[in-house]
């Protein structure tokens, strides 16, 4: 079996650390050190798991769920003030959505459906994939992303293009 | 443009943005997984490397385990028995010495499973030590009470070491320690025992049975 060589985790790093970055946002307040022991866990496996990003999201899932329930000690105030600080993207030009518009749509979004979204659309990982990550069946994880993605885009107003007859 | 397109080109709009990732040091990233790798490479290494000397050290304690057994253990140890026979290779009337008593085939080395029938070469012996033992007919003994099969049995099991002393010839009138080959040996040596004239010369041989009724 081969282990994680200096090449994969360095692509694993520039292409996905962002991505995971993201998704362990989803429940905890540190997602750069979760992500960070993921990717050292993975360093000190003695071979490759099968499938190493569907591996990297289960580990930043587990770690940054058990991480924030060691914070719930944390007063919800400061946590929420701590969130609104962050920006969840990197700024934008005026043609794309704007970043802190979205974080704030995202933030609002039921966990389920945001957690989808996020594996889906940055973490790049199938319905399948984010079925067997959070354990629901494929078509609850479709509808999940489905009413979100409504939900996103009622909030950004993002108005729907016109109906050709 | 229908609501699944249109969710798709909204999607891919968001996935637009980019998620931020300025917080994450890759090359402090970088430098802590090598040296995580190195470590579980030395962990997997340690663990290879220590199968030997744990392997040794467990043969070593068995192996002292099974010399403290060895040596705790108690010994059998193998009784060999040596039974003195008296012969008549000395003359008649003259007891031999003891040394020249014990015949080679006295030593009896006999195995635990061999049966009780090879003793037999042994017969004539015992018949005469038994004949010395016996007690006289008209003398009531405590020895009297034991009966030919316990002590055959008893030579058997012991050898004729287990016998006991039989009375002495002038407390019982029996000469226990040769048996006479003829009558004529017999009679010398009862005059040896006996004066001639004394009273109890004419008494037949009580201890003998088988010279019983000669005597008279």
């Amino acid at each position: 079996m081969s282990t994680v060589g200096p090449e994969l985790l360095a692509r694993l790093i520039d292409e996905h650390a962002p991505a995971l970055v993201l998704y362990a946002r989803q429940w905890c307040d540190a997602p750069e050190d979760v992500v960070q022991e993921a990717l050292l866990r993975l360093v000190e496996q003695p071979g490759l798991p099968e499938n190493v990003l569907a591996w990297l999201y289960r580990v930043v899932r587990n770690a940054a769920v058990s991480v924030s329930r060691s914070a719930t000690r944390r007063t919800r105030r400061e946590t929420a003030t701590a969130r609104r600080r962050e920006p969840w993207f990197d700024p934008t030009d005026g043609e794309q959505l704007d970043a802190a518009a979205a974080t704030a749509a995202l933030e609002l979004l039921p966990l389920e459906q945001r957690e989808v979204i996020v594996a889906r659309l940055w973490g790049e990982l199938s319905l399948e994939q984010i079925a067997e990550l959070t354990g629901s069946s494929t078509s609850t994880v479709h509808r999940r992303y489905q009413s979100g993605l409504a939900a996103l885009r009622e909030r950004l107003g993002v108005a729907c293009p016109p109906k050709k007859n | 443009m229908s609501s699944e397109e249109e969710l798709n080109s909204f999607a891919a709009e968001l996935a637009a943005l980019r998620p931020r990732s300025d917080r994450l040091d890759r090359d402090r990233l970088m430098f802590l997984a090598g040296q995580a790798s190195v470590g579980s490479q030395k962990c997997r290494r340690t663990t290879r490397s220590r199968f030997w000397p744990a392997a040794t050290a467990t043969m070593t304690a068995a192996a002292a385990a099974l010399l403290v057994m060895f040596v705790a253990s108690p010994r059998v140890e193998i009784i060999e028995r040596i039974v003195a026979v008296p012969t008549q290779a000395g003359g008649e009337g003259v007891r031999p010495a003891p040394d020249a008593a014990i015949q080679p085939e006295a030593i009896e080395r006999r195995p635990a499973t061999e049966p009780r029938r090879a003793a037999q070469p042994t017969t004539s012996r015992f018949a005469a030590a038994l004949a010395g033992w016996l007690p006289a007919s008209d003398g009531p003994s405590p020895r009297a009470t034991m009966s030919y099969p316990g002590v055959r049995d008893a030579v058997l099991a012991h050898g004729l070491d287990s016998l006991p002393t039989p009375p002495s010839a002038a407390g019982g009138n029996r000469e226990p320690d040769s048996v006479p080959s003829s009558y004529r040996s017999l009679r010398e040596s009862l005059l040896e025992i006996e004066p001639a004239g004394s009273p109890s010369s004419n008494r037949p041989l009580r201890g003998i049975p088988f010279f019983s009724g000669a005597h008279s």
